[in-house]
């Protein structure tokens, strides 16, 4: 019985999977909707001057932290360092066979620095088609203009009302990607607010 | 009803496409492109309402934003909207719109005999007339209500959606006439950023209305082709049927755009859309309104502005009646007397204020035969409802009086000019100065205090020439100041200029008796204010526009005066004696420009969106289970289970004795925690809270206070020290936040040589909390990596481990004063190890206790909640916890516990409260006094903070601040209630296992 239970993510309630099957006949969709559930995600405190903060980053998997305020860098396909604040950043890692958290606290073990798994308290939503811009700008007061929050960029901001944490991945066949990472007790609120914003465009949940 | 006034040609209208409307119950039908009102125009209804006030019939005055009379309720049931302008409402078919103020109809107006008492009720007649005796104000308010207003509102839910829409951009142009549509063509050509709004249907302002030359082809070519090339260019949006409402700080400007024409059947298609625009320039390319001339009885159906007369020609093809007299002051009425004669429709006269008028539009007239009446003006008008006829006298010397014999004119139209106020409503909203044009008799903008340019009509432009060309230099410029570094040196589009002379400014104009006599000069039709109001008003001392307008609720009415204001205030200044109306000045500006109904501004933050609901890890289990909720901040907490049908209290009875007697299991994942990390992290603790915390050993867990800078306590939690420099701090539920807040600003702004880093991981765990003599046997069965003997596991300690094979930290931490473990694994495995809890402990009789049932076992404990028994006013000593405040060291709030009002002995303190009658529960915020008595006043000496039913105890108990609590403990005190005093005995606050035994197992 335990195990249909065992990892759950923000959204397993809603079912994505059925969702989705229903949804696989959809023709041109606007918006594309669907969850990146149970990514291992970090929050990462430490003085970006210090060289032996950095070097000890680079030490795991090559990690480069990105300096330039709301932007993030990736290594690889799979991670992701967003930039949230002068001395913090986000690290996603969607590769769930090589966990990060461990090496990175090996690795920080003699710094002053803060190294916390919080990828349970939180879930990703990624948003795509031609009219995924549109239905963010309807609670996200950011410029969100393609040729202003460029592939590579994040922020912190609101949406609706609920904070997240909003990146543009690269674009796919010339369709915008935003990858919304939301709080888990926020997810059910942000997902809804997302399918009822995409209403108007017809929207399609994908799952894998 | 007449033959029809629709003109045989012209206008923008499809006369292929009928549409067919319904006024009144009465079927009619007009074309795509009418609106509302020039379709009931061209039917020859000529009364659509009557006035607020004094129910006088009211026809259409006007052709935009400014109509003050042809209001109609929109529809009916759940999507009917009152008080809408006919002007503005697009016709579509199917339409239904009904007049307002009126019963049984427009035509027949049973309060219409309000008419006959004007001279009784004047401004403000009701504060004087309906004071005494005070009481009875809601008797005659009642009436009052019903006997002046407007539409009425919906009763029903909106069934529609409304939505907003954030927008940046280089440039905001407000306005598509012709100044907005060259600035943002001139700024869309240097490469900008654009968005043009408008609040028509399509793009082209006051150049809809007229038939001109532009570049030499006909204007509306010129606006075709200017609209494709908008429409061409990506970064250039163009939003018609938009209204930008209001301007505020750092650009900032607020638009409702109407979407669906009524409604919108579901999809989520929204009916309207508010528009959050932020712009780095913005171009107020507003336009102008006409404003009338103030004559006699200048109210009746059949009055018009003589821009709306020719609108009416030009744009929808409609004569506004079959005989049009022009009654002006300036030139550019002349055009509207030119378009009807060349549309075949009779002008009997151009009476004009001046003296032989003579500039090029003036000769025109002449030579098409139409009788200039100079120096004249109209002081009469016949046909209460609706005109028939003028009379018309030669003006005396100063223009204030009338002299010779009256001649009398027939006609059933009278189209009037008293000249052009720019629309400066939202240079203003942005906090722009004005200045007065003593010459023209208008306000200008002058100053701006933000990012933007007023061009055209909106900035006192009034030739076409001109605004073509102002507007496209203003566009580059625009762009220029936007940061846009490529320039484009197309030049503007050319139009012939047509030369006109000077206005003559009468703010008044005079009749054959004075003007509060018999005959009523209107200023704001919709509020029904004339002008021996404002004379009233200036009269009894309202010296202030401000004041005037609202003695008088001048510019009050839905249309906000945007025809009568200038008059207003002139009239003012002429009763004041200063003569110029600019150092009277204008009553503020105000969003929103036009009415923006609620549900826009609403817009999709209704219903299950209108706030967030934050779910545990576990919430769907709770619903699952029936539980009721309780809402703690945004979070959803269940508050007890109720099984079968068990009420609140026995649902929480039995809570409380399945905890007190097995073991109960509580969901408490929306406790705050915030990971505290590095080498100064003790020093951090020590500085934030009462308490002191070297000494913590690790994986040992201490309580702490958390006071404010004034001493009053903000919050409390447990802290759990992981190693060394790591610890666990957690909050209190609805404070998480703000605590990671504070801790966030200390270190930012005062100590950030302090190395600390605060991490919340509030969401990352699920906290499942089992409690009761039988927890330590059931968390036996899920792990075999932690010892949980009390010799190694005692209470206020903290082991890691493997519950239900998930990693796990286990607090020993009691809020209820059983043996407790609070079980902490990462969320996404709360629900997992919820279940198996649940499942395993069935044989202990495991049952899920929400937080009523956790506060009254507190409370049976005298552990106190953080903005129950505090509320901002209570020191750590007025609840008995100095054994928390350390002596040795500083912390935030210290000193303000050694101020005198924190050392009074008479503060309120912290007592329980035990009732004679044990089934008597004591209401929460219930007064205390010493005496019993009911009669008032009578001291009040303390407060009821928590009250509930022990089960355990078979007696109620209560927490209570009474004024030197800790000496009464013994004595009776009393809670008078409505009807009775309850006698409460006070004691030490804590009523269960005193000595705090059951808690070590």
């Amino acid at each position: 019985m335990a195990n249909l239970y065992l990892k759950q993510s923000g959204l397993a309630h809603l079912h994505l999977g059925a969702r989705a099957l229903a949804d696989r006949n959809r023709t041109d969709p606007g918006v594309l909707m669907r969850e990146l559930p149970t990514l291992e995600m970090i929050n990462l405190r430490g003085d970006p001057q210090n060289s032996y903060f950095t070097a000890a980053l680079k030490s795991v998997n090559g990690i480069i932290l990105p300096i330039i305020p709301n932007t993030f860098n990736c290594v690889k396909d799979h991670t992701k360092i967003l930039w949230l604040g002068p001395n913090e950043w986000l690290i996603i890692n969607s590769l769930s066979t090589k966990p990060l958290f461990k090496r990175l606290c090996t690795s920080m073990k003699k710094l002053h620095s803060a190294v916390t798994e919080v990828g349970d308290g939180k879930t990703t939503i990624r948003l795509s088609g031609p009219n995924a811009r549109q239905v963010l700008s309807k609670g996200c007061s950011l410029d969100l203009h393609s040729e202003e929050f460029l592939p590579g960029h994040c922020a912190q901001t609101i949406l609706g009302r609920s904070d997240i944490v909003v990146s543009r991945m690269p674009d796919a066949a010339n369709i915008n990607i935003f990858d919304i990472t939301v709080a888990r007790s926020y997810a059910a609120y942000t997902w809804a607010w997302l399918e009822d914003a995409a209403q108007e465009f017809e929207s399609q949940v994908i799952f894998f | 009803m007449s033959a029809g006034y629709r003109l045989q040609k012209g206008g923008l209208i499809d006369r292929k496409t009928r549409l067919n409307f319904t006024f009144n119950g009465q079927a009619m039908s007009g074309y795509e492109g009418d609106t509302l009102a020039s379709a009931l125009l061209a039917s020859g209804t000529r009364i659509i309402g009557r006035s607020f006030k004094y129910h006088r019939p009211r026809g259409i005055f006007a052709t935009g934003v400014e109509e003050p009379n042809a209001l109609v309720q929109l529809e009916r049931g759940p999507r009917t909207l009152p008080n809408q302008q006919a002007t503005r409402i697009s016709l579509y078919d199917g339409l239904i719109a009904d007049s307002i103020n009126c019963w049984p109809s427009p035509d027949y107006d049973a309060m219409s005999i309000l008419g006959l008492f004007y001279r009784l009720i004047p401004a403000g007649f009701y504060y004087k007339t309906f004071m005494r005796p005070a009481t009875a104000w809601r008797f005659y308010e009642y009436f009052i209500r019903h006997a002046a207003g407007l539409g009425c509102a919906p009763t029903e839910p909106d069934p529609d959606h409304y939505d907003k829409m954030n927008a940046h951009c280089d440039v905001l142009i407000v306005g598509a006439g012709p100044a907005g549509l060259t600035a943002a063509l001139g700024a869309t050509r240097s490469g900008a950023r654009v968005i043009l709004v408008d609040e028509q249907d399509q793009i082209g302002g006051w150049l809809l209305n007229e038939n001109r030359i532009i570049n030499g082809q006909p204007s509306k070519e010129w606006l075709n082709a200017a609209f494709l090339e908008l429409n061409d260019t990506a970064d250039a949006q163009i939003l018609t049927k938009t209204t930008a409402f209001g301007y505020f700080d750092h650009n900032f400007i607020a638009l409702c755009e109407h979407r669906g024409p009524t409604q919108v059947n579901g999809n989520g298609l929204s009916r309207q859309r508010i528009w959050r625009v932020r712009a780095k320039q913005v171009v107020l390319a507003t336009g102008a309104i006409e404003r009338p001339l103030v004559f006699a009885d200048n109210d009746r159906p059949g009055v018009m502005l003589s821009g709306a007369v020719r609108a009416y020609a030009h744009r929808y093809g409609v004569a506004a009646g079959r005989r049009v007299l022009i009654f002006t002051n300036n030139d550019d009425a002349y055009r509207t007397g030119l378009a009807l004669k060349e549309a075949g429709v009779a002008v009997p006269a151009i009476v004009d204020l001046r003296h032989d008028p003579s500039g090029e539009l003036a000769v025109a007239a002449v030579r098409a035969g139409i009788e200039i009446l100079d120096g004249s003006a109209v002081t009469r008008v016949l046909g209460s409802r609706g005109v028939t006829g003028v009379d018309i006298m030669n003006l005396n010397n100063t223009g204030d009086g009338v002299i010779g014999a009256p001649r009398r004119i027939s006609c059933d139209v009278i189209a009037t000019s008293g000249g052009w106020n720019p629309t400066i409503h939202l240079h203003s909203h942005s906090g722009g100065k004005t200045i007065f044009d003593k010459r023209r008799g208008i306000f200008l903008p002058s100053k701006t205090t933000e990012a933007n340019f007023s061009v055209g009509a909106a900035n006192g432009t009034f030739s076409l020439s001109d605004c073509l060309k102002a507007g496209m230099k203003i566009g580059k410029q625009a762009a220029r100041n936007a940061g846009i570094s490529s320039h484009n040196r197309r030049k503007a589009p050319v139009s012939i200029k047509e030369e006109e002379a000077d206005s003559r400014l009468l703010w008044i104009v005079p009749t054959a008796c004075p003007t509060s006599h018999k005959s009523r000069h209107f200023l704001d039709q919709a509020n029904d204010v004339t002008v021996s109001d404002i004379q009233l008003a200036a009269r009894e001392g309202y010296a202030s526009i401000e004041h005037a307008k609202r003695y008088t609720t001048l510019g009050m009415a839905p249309d906000q005066g945007k025809t009568g204001n200038t008059h207003g205030l002139a009239v003012l200044s002429q009763v004041l004696g200063t003569e110029d109306p600019g150092e009277t000045g204008t009553t503020t500006f105000r969003p929103p420009y036009t009415p923006v109904t609620i549900g826009a501004l609403a817009g999709r933050d209704v219903g299950p969106l209108m706030d967030p609901i934050r779910m545990t890890p576990m919430h769907h289990w709770h619903e699952l289970a029936g539980c009721a909720w309780e809402d703690v901040g945004q979070w959803k907490r269940p508050w007890y289970y109720p099984q079968n049908s068990e009420d609140g209290l026995k649902a929480v009875h039995r809570e409380c004795l399945a905890v007190r007697n097995a073991v109960g299991i509580l969901d408490a994942s929306t406790l705050g925690k915030i990971d505290i990390r590095g080498p100064d992290a003790v020093i951090l603790l020590n500085k934030v809270y009462t308490n002191s915390w070297e000494s913590l050993k690790i994986n040992r867990c201490r309580y702490g206070l958390m006071l404010s800078e004034d001493g009053m306590i903000f919050d409390d939690g447990v802290t759990t020290r992981l190693a060394k420099d790591h610890f666990l701090m957690t909050t209190t539920s609805g404070n998480a936040a703000q605590v990671l807040e504070w801790l966030e600003e200390w270190l930012q702004t005062e100590w950030p040589d302090l190395r600390v880093y605060c991490t919340s991981v509030t969401e990352q765990w699920a906290n499942i909390t089992i409690c009761g003599p039988s927890a330590r046997a059931l968390l036996l069965e899920f792990t075999d990596d932690i010892d949980l003997t009390n010799e190694s596991f005692p209470s206020m300690s903290m082991r890691e481990g493997t519950i239900a094979g998930v990693n796990a930290r286990v607090f020993r931490i009691s809020y209820t004063g059983e043996i407790s473990y609070e079980i902490n694994v990462p969320a996404s495995y709360g629900m997992h190890v919820w279940t198996a809890l649940i499942n395993a402990g069935k044989k202990y009789g495991i049952t899920p206790f929400g937080t009523e049932t956790m506060h009254v076992l507190r409370a049976e404990k005298g552990y106190i909640v953080v903005g129950q028994e505090t509320d901002g006013t209570v020191i750590p000593s007025d609840l008995g916890m100095n054994w928390a405040v350390s002596e040795k060291k500083d912390f935030i709030g210290k000193r303000s516990l050694s101020r005198t009002n924190s050392m009074r002995t008479d503060r309120k303190q912290l007592v329980g409260l035990l009732t004679e009658n044990p089934t008597t529960i004591l209401p929460e915020g219930g007064q205390i006094t010493a005496k019993q008595t009911l009669s008032t006043p009578t001291p009040m000496i303390g407060y009821i903070t928590s009250s509930y039913y022990s089960a355990v105890l078979g007696h109620s108990i209560a927490l209570a601040l009474i004024k030197g609590g800790r000496e009464l403990h013994g004595d009776c005190v009393f809670v008078p209630l409505e009807d009775k005093s309850i006698v409460a005995t006070v004691i030490n606050p804590i009523f269960y296992d005193i000595k705090g035994e059951r808690l070590n197992g």
